[in-house]
């Protein structure tokens, strides 16, 4: 679904990942584990239009999307809960969903139906509807992040550290409703620090390490990989 | 008291200018954290366009019309050209060509029509009506009406159309609003449109109402709506209209306590003070401003 073949980027003269080879196939998680200033965030970044690439390319269905600007590529069908969340602040919930709609035709009759398959997934959500979204705790910030992030109907999902400073149960919650939404047909890139947590859910994993993949492979046999559990998983 | 109240009145219109012009400063800085130094020439330039069309021969909403979409058109242009590739290098270079953008439209009318200030050919007269002791000109409050109208319509904008909502998107978080969606530069390009085409009804008032237009019009105009903007919260359109109506109303009070000396340098006092006290304005939240 999803081919990404030699993709360096550059901030200056920082080289922030060099020649990234990465292959997502319909149905699956995929996580991407690393440690602070990997690239992960550059690479979800460049996937959805936002930083520019200097060499490689990137193929979203057969497409080459490399050089397409970040609103055509949502409509594309890659959609993105960013690193640190990025709700509207001063917009309500309500309307952080609507936005996620903002990329779509969809009449507003469809987009309350997809309101309410949100509140369906995050209950927290539909208790806080007209409330502003600064008001949210960092865990329902983070759901309505993902929340509005599906509201565009993506065939992709992309997640940026979607456990980043939430309490553990909120992040088991959280990580419950992403393997849920997987199971329900939804192909998804995870980006994450916490590699134990990504590993679980995830069907394979790249290791990203200062801006280069070093491993990949199957997320169970990662997770019991030894380079791994010293470097990533506290031995 | 009598003096206090016939100042407020005598202030509002100049203020409704400075909060139309406002509220184009406003705008764009809310989209790019930018000050267009070069806004108030588009007050300037909106006045002698409808002039240029009006001695063509169009009726006055015609010539208002053109001005509007020709004005429109060249501050989406001058975004495009001079100010847009400068953008990802560096903060102060557009700053730094919005001024030089800013002294060369004025140039141009110069050249173009005269250094000199031209009469303009419209004029709406300026009866006074007395109610009780004080005395109101009839344009003032229609030039006061029509601002709160335009300020209510904007926001009706903003808040209930798509693209009005993209606007309010990329003011709040540019990268969520470009992952949702929302397409940045023609985003940028409308902003730009609706601030001029702002200016441009306030150029217009003036011209009529003062019945001269001239090549720098635009700057005092457009240093004192910048403060106005400032005043009230930059990034905020009802901040906006209050700074320019609190900062009209504060020049006529000068005037009136025998301190018009005065008036033209209280705009800086006022822009530093907030700087210095407030530097969000009165409506402003903090995390909006980056001056
Ligand atoms: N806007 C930027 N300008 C300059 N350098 C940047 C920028 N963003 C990231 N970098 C650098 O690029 C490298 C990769 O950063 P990135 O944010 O992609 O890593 P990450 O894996 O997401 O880290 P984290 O787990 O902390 O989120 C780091 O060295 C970082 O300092
Ligand atoms: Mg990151």
């Amino acid at each position: 679904m999803l081919l990404v073949e030699n993709l360096s980027v550059n901030y200056g003269a920082i080289q922030a990942l060099k020649s990234v080879n990465f292959e997502i196939f319909q149905g699956e998680i995929v996580s991407l584990v690393g440690s602070n200033g990997a690239g992960k965030t550059t690479f979800l970044r460049t996937l959805s239009g936002l930083v520019k690439a200097k060499s490689g390319k990137i193929f979203f269905s057969k497409s080459n999307i490399s050089n397409i600007e970040s609103h055509e590529i949502v409509k594309l069908g890659i959609s993105q809960s960013p690193e640190g969340r990025m709700v509207f602040p001063d917009m309500t919930v309500k309307e952080n969903l609507f936005m996620g709609a903002f990329c779509t035709k969809n009449s507003s009759q469809e987009i309350q139906k997809d309101i309410d398959k949100m509140i369906d997934w995050f209950p927290r959500l539909g208790e806080r509807m007209n409330q502003k979204s600064i008001l949210l705790s960092g865990g329902e910030q983070q759901m309505l992040a993902i929340a509005r992030a599906l509201m565009a109907r993506p065939k992709l999902l992309l997640l940026d550290e979607p456990s980043l400073g939430i309490a553990p149960l909120v992040v088991q919650q959280i990580f419950k409703i992403i393997s849920e939404l997987n199971r329900g047909g939804m192909t998804i890139l995870l980006a994450e620090q916490n590699a134990r947590l990504a590993l679980k859910i995830s069907h394979r994993a790249y290791v990203l390490e200062l801006g280069t993949v070093i491993k990949k492979g199957e997320a169970q046999s990662l997770l019991h990989d030894d380079d791994v559990q010293r470097a990533y998983l506290g031995g | 008291m009598l003096d206090f109240t016939q100042a407020i009145i005598d202030g509002i219109a100049i203020g409704s200018l400075y909060a139309l012009i406002a509220i184009g400063y406003s705008m764009v800085f809310g989209v790019l954290q930018f000050v267009n130094f070069a806004h108030g020439e588009l007050f300037m330039l909106g006045a002698y366009f409808v002039m240029l069309f009006l001695t063509m021969g169009a009726p006055l909403w015609v010539a208002i019309l053109f001005s509007l979409l020709s004005v429109g058109t060249i501050a989406v242009v001058i975004e495009r050209i001079a100010y847009k590739p400068l953008r990802k290098h560096s903060r102060l270079a557009p700053l730094i060509t919005a001024v030089a953008m800013s002294l060369f439209l004025q140039n141009i009318i110069q050249v173009l029509f005269s250094p000199n200030s031209l009469s303009f050919p419209i004029n709406i007269p300026g009866n006074i009506v007395t109610l009780g002791e004080l005395f109101v000109r009839i344009r003032d409050i229609g030039i006061f009406s029509l601002t709160l109208l335009l300020a209510f319509l904007l926001e009706l904008f903003l808040f209930k159309t798509k693209a009005g909502t993209g606007i309010r998107a990329l003011a709040m978080h540019a990268d969520a609003s470009k992952l949702c969606g929302v397409p940045f530069n023609r985003t940028v390009s409308l902003t730009f449109f609706i601030g001029a085409v702002l200016a441009v009804i306030a150029g217009t008032i003036q011209g009529m109402a003062t019945n001269q237009i001239f090549p720098l019009m635009g700057v005092n105009a457009g240093l004192k709506a910048f403060a106005a903007a400032v005043l009230g919260g930059i990034g905020e359109i009802r901040g906006a209209v209050l700074g320019g109506l609190v900062l009209g109303i504060s020049e006529s009070m000068l005037v009136s306590y025998g301190l018009s000396t005065y008036k033209d340098g209280f705009a800086f006092v006022i822009l530093i003070l907030v700087l210095l006290i407030r530097p969000q304005g009165i409506l402003g939240r903090t995390q909006l401003v980056k001056v």
